[in-house]
């Protein structure tokens, strides 16, 4: 095998252990090996170390923007958004319906209350909550969403009529996620949910073809100063 | 289109949703476990940095749980290890999956990524593409010829080759 094709295989990580030994022990014996080998190393730990940067500066900007009280920048950056939307869309597809839009933004919302990672203290949770969430995280949404309604009846929280009401647009029950949506008191709204709630009653309305009511909802989310609100927006343009 | 291939894709406006849609999530979970209000943004991008990177590679091809759960728990991994950066990061007991992530600091020449910055810049676009994906995304030889419409193996080793001697020669320049 010559020592392009070795340099290759090794690069590619397709060396058997064996060849990978005698490998690094060539890399002692042979200058010009050694010094190949090391540009192609110190190439690839470079174009991570820039990509990462790029990646950095992007996430960098999208915060600023979002911090950004300048109404103009905030309308030429969404302008920017929507003109990428409308060419990805015009491109991939020119017959959007309803269902594609719904397909594409609707996401269950992730388990900001007690994320099912790895050392979490059970013991700490109530259990009924701590199963409804692992159930929720396992895409059992049927049972989960019986939990979370069983769970509200002794812990009175928001977040867990919310999360029923999710469950119930996994299931695709969409008019009784919306009542149920429209049911949950907020009294405290602590992890900021009302506003995503919303945001989900206009996906709801958008899949059962009640597209003026998703209009609606979607045009407030736009005039609030929440993450929900930059989706909000993109959605309307492109239901415009 | 799948949603972890149009971020694999780089699509700005799925990548935009998702970098959105989980930064209050990840934000009370990390204040949950003690982290200081102003390291919060910091960490978040760190963490989707992390987790983009390893999307690229097809690391999270077969992925079963949501994204969130990753997001989370590179979150958690990297708030409780002493180093920043871990180099391998568990998700979850019954996950196959582990996300790597090596910092590379300590094996690069001084300057030696700055002056990449520039060189690289310079080459054509088919030579930044072919060395990306085999030196960055980690895709092999037959998987470019598929990936990226060379005619064989051979031809795309050979475009390959030239493109890392070009390079040498600019860097040495």
């Amino acid at each position: 095998m010559d020592t392009t094709d070795l340099l290759n295989r090794y690069f590619e990580g397709s060396l058997s252990p064996e060849e990978e030994q005698a490998f690094l022990l060539a890399l002692d014996s042979d200058p010009e090996l050694k010094e190949e080998w090391t540009f192609r190393k110190e190439l690839g730990a470079g174009l991570h170390i820039l990509q990462r940067k790029q990646d950095k500066e992007m996430l960098r900007k999208w915060d600023a923007e979002r911090k950004s009280v300048n109404p103009f920048k905030k309308l030429l950056a969404v302008a920017a958004m929507l003109a990428v939307i409308a060419l990805v869309y015009w491109i991939y597809s020119t017959q959007q319906q309803s269902d594609n839009l719904y397909a594409h933004y609707f996401q269950a919302y992730p388990n900001v209350i007690r994320p099912t990672v790895r050392g979490e203290r059970a013991d700490t949770l109530n259990s009924t909550v701590l199963q409804a969430f692992q159930l929720y995280e396992e895409g059992r949404y049927k049972d989960a969403g019986s939990l979370f309604q069983q769970a509200y009846q002794y812990n009175r929280e928001d977040y867990t009529l919310f999360y029923a009401a999710i469950c119930q647009m996994e299931t695709g029950d969409l008019k009784e996620a919306i009542q149920q949506f429209e049911a949950i008191p907020w009294k405290k709204d602590a992890y900021a949910l009302k506003s995503w709630a919303d945001w989900y009653r206009a996906l709801a309305y958008l899949k059962l073809g009640q597209v003026q009511e998703a209009k609606e909802l979607l045009s407030q989310l736009s005039r609030e100063n929440h993450p929900a609100s930059s989706l909000a927006i993109k959605l309307l343009g492109e239901l415009n | 289109m799948n949603r972890i291939e149009a971020l694999k894709r780089g699509d700005p406006s799925i990548t935009r949703m998702e970098y959105e849609t989980n930064r209050e999530g990840f934000f009370a979970f990390l204040r949950k476990l003690g982290a200081s209000e102003e390291s919060l943004a910091d960490r978040y991008q760190d963490a989707f940095i992390i987790l983009l990177e390893n999307i690229r590679k097809g690391r999270l091809d077969q992925l079963e749980a949501r994204l969130s759960t990753y997001l989370f728990a590179i979150g958690k991994y990297s708030y409780f290890n002493s180093k920043k950066q871990p180099d391998l990061i568990p998700l979850d007991e019954n996950s196959e999956v582990r996300l790597s992530w090596d910092p590379f600091t300590d094996s690069l020449p001084e300057g030696f990524t700055e002056k990449l910055e520039q060189q690289f810049r310079l080459l054509g676009l088919k030579c930044q593409e072919i060395l990306k994906a085999f030196y960055y995304t980690g895709l092999k030889l037959d998987e470019i010829v598929s990936n990226m419409g060379y005619e064989n193996k051979e031809t795309a080793k050979s475009q390959k080759s030239r493109c890392l001697q070009q390079l040498k020669k600019q860097l040495r320049s």
